[in-house]
């Protein structure tokens, strides 16, 4: 086990390093000059020399990338362009906000996506099943945008239930709730609808093998001790998707934080990336990647407990 | 085929998503002769006017019809899914092809797709658009690059296991060339899974090029787009709530169609795929 972690993360080395490459180069090609954006259009060339050499921007590009590794092996990922902030400061501060939206969207999303995929399985074949499955593919249809956009108009303008923006607090306090519950909502449906299709499938399958039959043809009921092993054994790809997802969105939900001006981790890439402010870019995916990495491994580690045949060798 | 097409045929859902395309499409050729009005014309005294008989969808914050302006914005939408597709797919597979077939190749194919993986989609295809500037061929080649990784698994696990069949092997022995045991033996028998997958990735894409436009980072107005006239209607959600309404499920009603329709070319094409995509 010890061995096949140490080898897991051995192997997502060169991943990292492609990652980090690829950040680095995605920024630097391209058009633009953001030493000239810092010092404004009319700034004098001295002033723009000046600056770019502060910055390390002068140097040759593999120069600029090898401080950058190092620099970032060592928990430094540089400075904002403008205010100079460190960029670590940033992304730490912003990281709670986009955890707890996270968290809370893959919640709701496992809690309602689980059962219902699991009431399609049983009820396979009926309007029950039917149903699910419709409402799952027309959610899986659906711009988030467009349906975060329906839900402040009915939640927020019509009904005034909910505030339309921002973020009131920790979740565990009334406003911090109010202000939550539409922005990890929206962001829950997708992840939703695979996990409840996931799940189905899962079951169908699972229902299916000998043992179950066996189990059932002895005569314990389908919802009992057999449904528990048999939904033991259709979560694995559940696992397997639910993880990855977290993973993604903890490095920030771009488009839901940008509708619900949700200061996270997707706010704040969003914003760098039009800003051109390379160091805050680079940070965030690097944020990203590591996240995904990271999760990928305990998801793996996370099939053992849920299938013992799997052995990690 | 005939046994393919009873298959698709019984799965209703999968008729509904054919249906909706083949309306979609025939609107988005026919759009000048359908359009009530002219998309981009201004009517400022008409402006956020509710749907009625004359502007059947209601007007924008500029007096323009909406529902014209999506029977022109399904011209874009239909464009943009299907040639974003295309850039992944044909990059893709030819990617997968190399992969699966010569092994020196595969492992540095694939872990440069793991490094594409491990991008958040919308933020990779953000970034590749505010760098290269927003631009209608930009917004297909950002939104082509993400399903790149995607399409080389699928085709590279194929050749893996088609390479060692014995027809592609009696086919090396007889003297082929790799070109044409890749192209003309492996690829033909990837091509119903790969249309099955092709046909999901449209969905998908149309989704992602509506999130960019809406964004900002799409065609420029007044060019009419669905994602920009949702983003449009958001200062005016209290007083015109039809200006984000009706272009929202303009997206929707395609999205679903193609995600029925790659449903449907599964069950009736590729059988197997069943546990690998979701159900």
């Amino acid at each position: 086990m010890g061995g096949y972690v140490l080898r897991r993360l051995l192997q997502t080395i060169p991943v990292l390093f492609g990652v980090s490459l690829l950040a680095f180069a995605v920024m630097h090609v391209v058009p633009g000059d953001p030493v000239r954006l810092i010092a404004g259009p009319d700034a004098p060339e001295s002033v723009v020399e000046r600056i770019r050499v502060e910055l390390g921007l002068d140097r040759p590009l593999y120069q600029q990338y090898v401080s950058f590794l190092s620099r970032a092996l060592r928990g430094d990922l540089g400075r904002l362009l403008r205010s100079r902030a460190p960029v670590v400061d940033e992304i730490i501060a912003r990281f709670p906000a986009t955890l707890e939206l996270t968290t809370a969207s893959m919640l709701i999303a496992v809690a309602v996506g689980v059962p219902l995929g699991l009431l399609a399985a049983v009820k396979h074949a009926t309007w029950v099943d039917y149903l699910a499955m419709v409402t799952s593919l027309s959610t899986l249809s659906m711009p988030v945008f467009w349906l975060a956009i329906v839900a402040i108009w009915l939640f927020s303008l019509q009904l005034g239930w909910l505030p339309v923006s921002g973020r009131g607090g920790p979740p565990w306090r009334w406003e911090g709730l109010r202000h939550i519950v539409l922005p990890a909502v929206t962001l829950a449906t997708t992840s939703l609808a695979i996990t409840s299709r996931l799940t189905r499938s899962g079951m169908l399958d699972v229902l299916g093998r000998e043992y179950v039959t066996t189990a059932r043809a002895k005569g314990l009921p389908p919802l009992g001790e057999v449904g528990k092993h048999a939904l033991k054994n259709a979560l694995i790809p559940v696992v397997t998707v639910v993880g990855l997802q977290y993973g993604f969105l903890l490095g920030g939900a771009v488009v839901t934080e940008t509708i619900f001006a949700w200061p996270g981790v997707g706010r704040l890439a969003m914003t760098a990336i039009l800003q051109r402010d390379y160091p805050v870019v680079q940070g965030c995916v690097l944020l990203v990647a590591v996240l995904f990495v990271l999760v990928n491994l305990l998801v793996d580690l996370l099939y053992g407990w849920l299938d013992p045949r799997i052995r990690y060798e | 085929m005939s046994a393919a097409w009873r298959r698709f045929v019984a799965h209703r859902l999968a008729v509904v998503g054919l249906g909706l395309i083949a309306v979609l499409i025939l609107l988005a050729a026919f759009a000048r002769q359908v359009a009530p009005h002219d998309p981009i014309r201004q009517d400022l005294p008409r402006a956020l006017t509710a749907p009625s008989s004359d502007f059947p969808l209601g007007a924008d914050q500029f007096g323009r019809c909406i529902l014209s302006r999506i029977l022109y914005g399904a011209r874009l939408s239909l464009l943009v899914g299907v040639i974003a597709t295309a850039i992944g797919a044909v990059t893709g597979i030819v990617l997968g092809l190399l992969a699966g077939y010569f092994s020196r190749l595969d492992a540095p194919i694939m872990r440069a797709m793991e490094v594409l993986l491990a991008f958040p989609s919308i933020l990779l295809a953000i970034a590749i658009v505010a760098a290269l500037g927003p631009s209608l061929i930009n917004v297909m080649i950002a939104v082509g690059l993400r399903s790149i990784p995607a399409f080389a698994r699928l085709t590279r696990s194929m050749a893996l296991s088609l390479k060692e069949l014995e027809f592609v092997q009696g086919v090396r022995a007889l003297g082929a060339g790799h070109a044409r045991v890749l192209f003309r033996h492996i690829l033909p028998n990837s091509v119903s899974s790969l249309l099955v997958f092709s046909s999901m990735q449209v969905a998908t894409s149309i989704l992602l090029a509506a999130i960019l436009s809406f964004l900002g980072l799409g065609v420029q107005p007044p060019t009419p787009e669905w994602g920009k006239m949702v983003s449009d209607g958001r200062a005016y959600l209290m007083e015109a709530p039809h200006v984000s309404l009706f272009p929202g499920i303009a997206i929707f009603l395609t999205v679903m169609g193609f995600n029925c329709l790659g449903d449907g070319l599964r069950d009736a094409l590729d059988p197997r795929l069943r546990t690998r995509v979701s159900d």
